[in-house]
């Protein structure tokens, strides 16, 4: 699965990873399993999952089409969380 | 605005004028002015506040689809507003089971104009606490898809109270150089997480029973009646 890393605009204050390749999330199923690995889910809906994973790391917005927004404008924690996300993200996906 | 000298004023219009600023003086028009943490909004309060009008400013805080950076670049906004303005206070409600509740329940298309029409809603029950005339946004046409003309004709339609836009015909450039004049502008674009709920393909223009469809899927006048308003305090 492979993603690359933009910072939206000069202003964000945020992170976004965007998949490289066409993918689509099954967004219950992605609650399950985030819920099931300890992340605490803060909203879910069919649009949008918003989970966090400790204080150490910023909470994510995670969309269907596998886009991942990191509420932080630290490059390198965003890059080890974005780590610790992907193989759980992998067995998300129902289409790809 | 550059002042005429009184030297060039022709006599019979010296009364004109004097009426005009005896009219600023006295009126009493008082407005409520949806903040945001952008650009605008803060230039359509200070021009309304300018032009002589009372303006109270309401900020609808979307935390968790924003985040409290957001909130921290709204306080700095008012703090600097109220070295023009010192009688210009602010409040803030939290919309974030709005927001919730449209993600939740709506078509995602609509997201933005439902989030508008409620924020619309919120500052009119906001203006009729207060004793306020009207509403205000920064809102200039075509700017983002909630601006669209018949999205703003919508988003009109949610509220009986007459809703202001000062800026509604001024070209982005003009506003960012008056932000730069006042000095918000510096503040508006301090990084912060823009709503984390914008879709990919926003309706950019709703017909009234696509809307009302939508909207009915909601609970919006419970979570409007329990909003609860704040002041915002300067650090």
């Amino acid at each position: 699965m492979m993603y690359h890393m933009v910072k939206p605009c000069s202003d964000s204050g945020a992170f976004i990873a965007e998949p490289m390749h066409k993918i689509k999330l099954d967004m219950s199923l992605c609650e399950q399993i985030f819920k099931d690995n300890g992340y605490t889910i803060k909203f879910s809906s069919k649009v949008i999952l918003l989970i966090e994973d400790t204080i150490e790391y910023p909470e994510v917005g995670i969309y269907p089409s596998g886009k991942l927004l990191f509420k932080s404008t630290d490059h390198e924690v965003v890059s080890r969380m974005f780590e610790s996300l992907k193989p759980l993200l992998k067995n998300c996906i129902c289409v790809s | 605005m550059v002042a005429a000298d009184s030297r060039d004023i022709e006599p019979e219009n010296i009364t004109i004028l004097i009426s005009v600023h005896l009219y600023r003086i006295t009126m009493k028009y008082s407005v409520v002015v949806l903040l945001s943490a952008g650009i605008d909004s803060p230039v359509a309060a200070h021009m309304l506040a300018e032009s002589g009008a009372h303006v109270t400013l309401l900020h609808m805080d979307t935390r968790p689809f924003t985040d409290d950076r957001t909130m921290e670049n709204v306080r700095s906004l008012v703090k600097k507003l109220r070295e023009y303005h010192p009688e210009m206070a602010g409040y803030s409600a939290g919309f974030g089971e709005m927001e919730k509740a449209i993600a939740q329940n709506a078509n995602p298309r609509y997201q933005c104009i439902l989030c508008k029409r409620n924020m619309y809603r919120a500052a009119s029950k906001f203006a009729i606490e207060i004793g306020a005339d009207a509403i205000a946004t920064g809102e200039s046409l075509g700017q983002v898809a909630s601006q669209t003309l018949s999205n703003l004709v919508e988003e009109d339609a949610a509220v009986d109270i007459p809703v202001h836009r000062p800026l509604i015909g001024l070209d982005k450039n003009d506003v960012i150089e008056i932000g730069r004049e006042i000095g918000t502008y510096e503040l508006s674009i301090q990084p912060a997480v823009c709503c984390m709920l914008t879709p990919k393909g926003p309706k950019l223009s709703c017909k009234k029973d696509d809307v009302l469809k939508e909207e009915d899927k909601l609970d919006w006048g419970g979570l409007i009646e329990d909003l609860v308003f704040e002041p915002i305090g300067e650090r």
